[in-house]
């Protein structure tokens, strides 16, 4: 089996449930979270057809003040995930500021 | 002051040739006095803090000595483009000056514009919301009996009179009062004189204004006004771990009329937390940690287990605690870390549940430590039931993997000598009851030793069990507190006979000791039996307190 390594940043407003969905993929259970500070480190480990995929994953704080140090986190991502809260517009349009940097 | 005079048993003495009991022979954390935080904070901090940009702080001065090419960063910083300048903007370096020029320019124009548009929605907000607190918002009305018997509110403004925090209730509901506030404030202001307190019957307003914000308290406890005074600095401090005040006062200069709680959402639970905890744990009172009671032995070993795991580039402390007490310190040579510092951090442990699910790294200031850069936390927890806790301080912003590897080092070595099953059953056990101490009529006790700014106290037994009774025994210490610090006649020794308990106060220029008795204690009684606690100390010193600082 192949073994491929996966960079992976959460990125979102706060609040919108970043933390609840990677406890959820990587435990595999629902949990009440608190709101994250600064950023958390997940690691999970898939296998993915012939791939073993080693996942690591940096779960960041939405909140304003740790903006300005989100790219110490997807400086070398291989993927961004961004995630919005479905019945809040703001965190949806929030959003544009990640894809287009400002 | 000599020991064994005849007179030993009228006035207490204690023979200054020999060390007082917890002091080790190396300084763990900066020693202070009580009220160190505050009177720097009128004088010295103040000062320091205003200084000028260019001139460095500590946390440049290591980033510095370890990064002798100033250059080959520069070029670096050019090709990341305006996204790390940002980054940059927040761990301040020395060739700050440097790129002032252009960079600082687009990015400060640039922040106004967004700032523009999102403060005019905000100012939306407010206006609309400020409606209904008169009308029909009830479940937040500030006017309600419960809000206003609060024992203490602590608010915290702009200088243009904006709410930031308000400990109880909605801070926006609270515009017109805070306007009050302010107006008050800056009245005297104008005639070059500054508010301090107020007394309207059993309430004290104690004012702090610091450079952009002013921070108030209004409290009918037992509370001095000193006392007060030292918590809101608290409150101050615990703001500038949360941003550095190089980015407050950037922020306040650019827009007076900022509104900082966009910048705070989520940290007031710091603020609330700090404030919960100075109103039940003597440490901040003391200006002083509590260690975890440990064999020296098995101390000694957890020091050695991250000296030799954690020696890395760059780490400045490495700092184990468990249930808000101090396991150990290691802290990189030449540099201290000061209590309030460490209590802001213990406050950061207490206040977060999120550490508790992952690995963190996180960006604090420490503002003793330095108020105008952020250091970077390494945070994980050891052990699977999460109750002790390791921090890594550092400089450099892309250790965090490094760290991580450290630390399965450290737990590894820490469970080859058992030493957290030792940690486990020392939080288990809980800390030592005051029957152990084997003193009759002794009720309580906190003794500080001042050199090492650490301190030790028993459990609360009886009748100190309920909360109320509790909290009676915190406003005792409080008064005894006050009355031996009092700015206008500073107290040596204090005996105070009270209804319920007789208070026995001593300073000296190693310690602080403040000791509880029964109410039928007399004087030659209670000085027997605090000479022979201090023994009991001594004797026990080597579990109680951190003795050797080990350094990296």
């Amino acid at each position: 089996m192949k073994q491929i390594e996966a960079k992976i940043v959460v990125l979102g407003s706060q609040g919108v449930g970043k933390t609840s969905v990677v406890t959820r993929y990587v435990t595999q259970t629902y949990k009440h979270v608190s709101p994250t500070i600064g950023a958390s480190f997940f690691t999970c480990k898939v296998t993915i057809g012939d791939y073993r995929v080693k996942m690591s994953v940096w779960d960041t704080a939405g909140q304003e003040r740790f903006r300005s140090m989100a790219p110490m986190y997807y400086r070398k991502a291989n993927a961004a995930m961004l995630v919005y809260d479905i019945s809040n517009k703001d965190s949806f349009d929030d959003i544009k500021m990640w894809v287009n940097g400002k | 002051m000599d020991g064994g005079g005849s007179d030993r048993s009228q006035t207490p003495s204690y023979d200054s040739d020999v060390p007082e009991p917890g002091a080790g022979g190396t300084v763990i954390l900066a020693p202070t006095d009580s009220y160190a935080d505050l009177t720097q904070g009128w004088q010295g901090s103040l000062h320091e803090i205003r200084r000028p940009r260019h001139s460095s702080g500590t946390i440049s001065e290591i980033t510095n000595r370890s990064k002798p090419e100033l250059a080959g960063e520069k070029q670096e910083r050019e090709k990341d483009g305006e996204l790390k300048d940002k980054l940059n903007e927040l761990q301040v370096t020395d060739d700050e000056d440097l790129s002032l020029t252009s960079s600082d320019e687009t990015t400060a124009s640039k922040e106004d514009e967004k700032e523009g548009g999102q403060t005019a929605a905000v100012s939306s907000g407010p206006s609309a919301s400020g409606l209904t607190v008169i009308e029909s918002d009830s479940e937040e009305n500030v006017q309600t009996e419960a809000w206003r018997s609060q024992r203490k509110h602590i608010f915290v403004l702009s200088e243009a009179g904006k709410p930031i925090y308000s400990r109880y209730g909605k801070e926006d509901k609270l515009v017109t009062i805070m306007g009050v506030m302010q107006a008050l404030v800056s009245f005297l202001q104008d005639g070059n004189d500054s508010l301090r307190c107020l007394v309207a019957g059993k309430h004290k307003f104690v004012f702090l204004n610091r450079e952009n914000l002013n921070l108030v308290a209004v409290a009918k406890t037992e509370d001095s006004y000193h006392q007060l005074l030292f918590q809101l600095t608290y409150v101050y401090n615990q703001i500038i771990s949360v941003l550095t005040y190089t980015q407050l006062n950037k922020i306040f200069k650019q827009r007076r009329n900022y509104d900082l709680r966009r910048l705070l959402t989520g940290s007031e639970k710091f603020i609330d937390n700090l404030l919960h905890l100075m109103d039940h744990e003597p440490s901040f009172l003391l200006g002083a940690v509590r260690c975890l009671p440990l064999p020296s032995s098995t101390r000694e070993n957890i020091a050695q287990s991250i000296v030799q795991n954690a020696n890395v580039k760059d780490l400045v402390f490495a700092i184990l605690l468990a249930n808000n007490q101090l396991i150990t310190l290691v802290r990189m040579k030449k540099y201290f870390l000061h209590p309030s510092d460490l209590h802001l951090i213990i406050n950061l442990v207490n206040a977060s549940e999120s550490f508790k699910a992952a690995e963190s790294w996180t960006p604090i200031c420490l503002p003793k430590f330095d108020a105008s850069g952020f250091l970077h936390a390494y945070v994980s927890y050891l052990d699977p039931g999460c109750q002790t806790c390791l921090l890594l301080l550092t400089v450099d912003r892309d250790m965090f993997f490094t760290l991580s590897e450290c630390r399965q080092k450290i737990v590894d070595r820490l469970n080859r000598y058992n030493c957290l099953t030792a940690i486990t059953e020392a939080l288990a056990r809980t800390s030592y009851s005051i029957s152990q101490v084997g003193i009759a009529d002794l009720r309580h006790f906190m003794y500080k030793s001042k050199s090492t700014a650490q301190y030790t106290s028993p459990e609360l037994d009886a009748p100190y069990t309920t909360k109320e009774e509790q909290e009676r025994l915190f406003g005792l210490y409080l008064y005894l507190h006050h009355r031996i610090h009092s700015s206008a006649r500073p107290l040596k020794i204090l005996f105070h006979v009270g209804a319920n308990e007789t208070l026995l106060g001593w300073m000296t220029s190693g310690f602080e000791l403040y000791t509880v008795f029964g109410p039928l204690v007399t004087k030659t009684q209670a000085i027997t039996s605090i000479n022979k606690l201090l023994k009991w100390i001594k004797r026990e010193e080597d579990r109680l307190f951190i003795l050797n600082a080990p350094t990296f």
